[in-house]
């Protein structure tokens, strides 16, 4: 089980994660996600993160909140456990899509966000797919971690999953 | 050398997540860095290989500002400094014009 103060934080956080992933090189960047009880994230298709997951499935996640030094944060590892693409993938986790956008971040799902899509997706210094359909969904299988509420007073918890 | 336009641009920051890989396994730890035109300066790290520096602000879509070093971590002068490779850093825009430009990137020749 998730510790509950840590699941809390997961519930409550909306600053973006930054993703670690290994392929000849560590590569991180920062990323949408949701948890449900099940750790989710949504890379854009055709990124090298999505190289290296395919690769190695060994993952970490980090969120300082509002990227403030004095901020709640964790940090975990954890394994991919799903990872799929597509429209009907899109279709499948579209709820998932939505509250990344509604309950993550301020972006929210309207005209704003297809504005931005259609921007991001044509522009020439973008080397990726920003189209909804060509997204992946990845749900990640967490393993183990370390949390804080407020480090200085009182450092980092650790867990281990059973 | 990093371009100035990037040394400038990370003086807002100074706080980042440093990705490093040991045995097939990504890691993250918070680190307080500086950038100067020839190394990324990581305080209070012992670390050598390949590592991966990312920072950025809270924000999401068309406000987002970040940046993501990848280089050689070496330890020099009694201190941790990241050789950068390449980078490639983020400018927030306006959604009610097309933005000239949204990714600036750099590759050390």
């Amino acid at each position: 089980m998730i510790p509950r103060e840590l699941e809390e934080l997961l519930t409550q956080i909306r600053t973006p994660v930054i993703l670690a992933t290994a392929g000849e090189e560590p590569h991180a960047t920062p990323m949408n996600w949701f948890y449900d009880g099940d750790f989710w994230i949504s890379p854009a298709g055709g990124t090298r993160k999505i190289r290296n997951m395919r690769k190695n499935k060994n993952v970490c996640i980090a969120c300082l909140e509002n990227m403030h030094p004095g901020g709640r944060g964790f940090i975990l590892w954890g394994r991919i456990e799903e990872m799929e693409t597509g429209f009907l993938a899109f279709l499948r986790h579209a709820f998932i899509l939505k509250s990344m956008l509604e309950k993550k971040s301020s972006i929210g799902v309207g005209i704003k966000l297809l504005r931005y899509a259609r921007i991001y997706a044509g522009h020439p210094s973008i080397k990726y797919s920003a189209l909804p359909w060509k997204r992946y969904f990845v749900k990640i299988r967490i393993l183990r971690g370390r949390y804080w509420q407020n480090r200085e007073r009182h450092g980092e918890k650790e867990f281990t999953m059973e | 050398m990093l371009p100035r336009e990037f040394v400038e641009y990370a003086a807002e920051f100074t706080l980042g997540f440093l990705a490093t890989v040991r045995d097939g396994i990504p890691s993250i730890e918070l680190v307080e860095f500086e950038a100067k035109p020839e190394y990324i300066l990581i305080r209070d790290m012992r670390k050598d290989g390949v590592a991966c520096l990312v920072f950025a602000n809270e924000r999401y879509s068309e406000n987002s500002k970040m940046a993501q070093v990848t280089g050689e971590l070496v330890m020099e002068g009694g201190e941790c400094r990241l050789i950068p490779q390449r980078a490639y850093w983020t400018y927030p825009f306006s959604l009610s014009s097309y933005p000239r430009e949204i990714v600036r990137r750099w590759r050390r020749r």
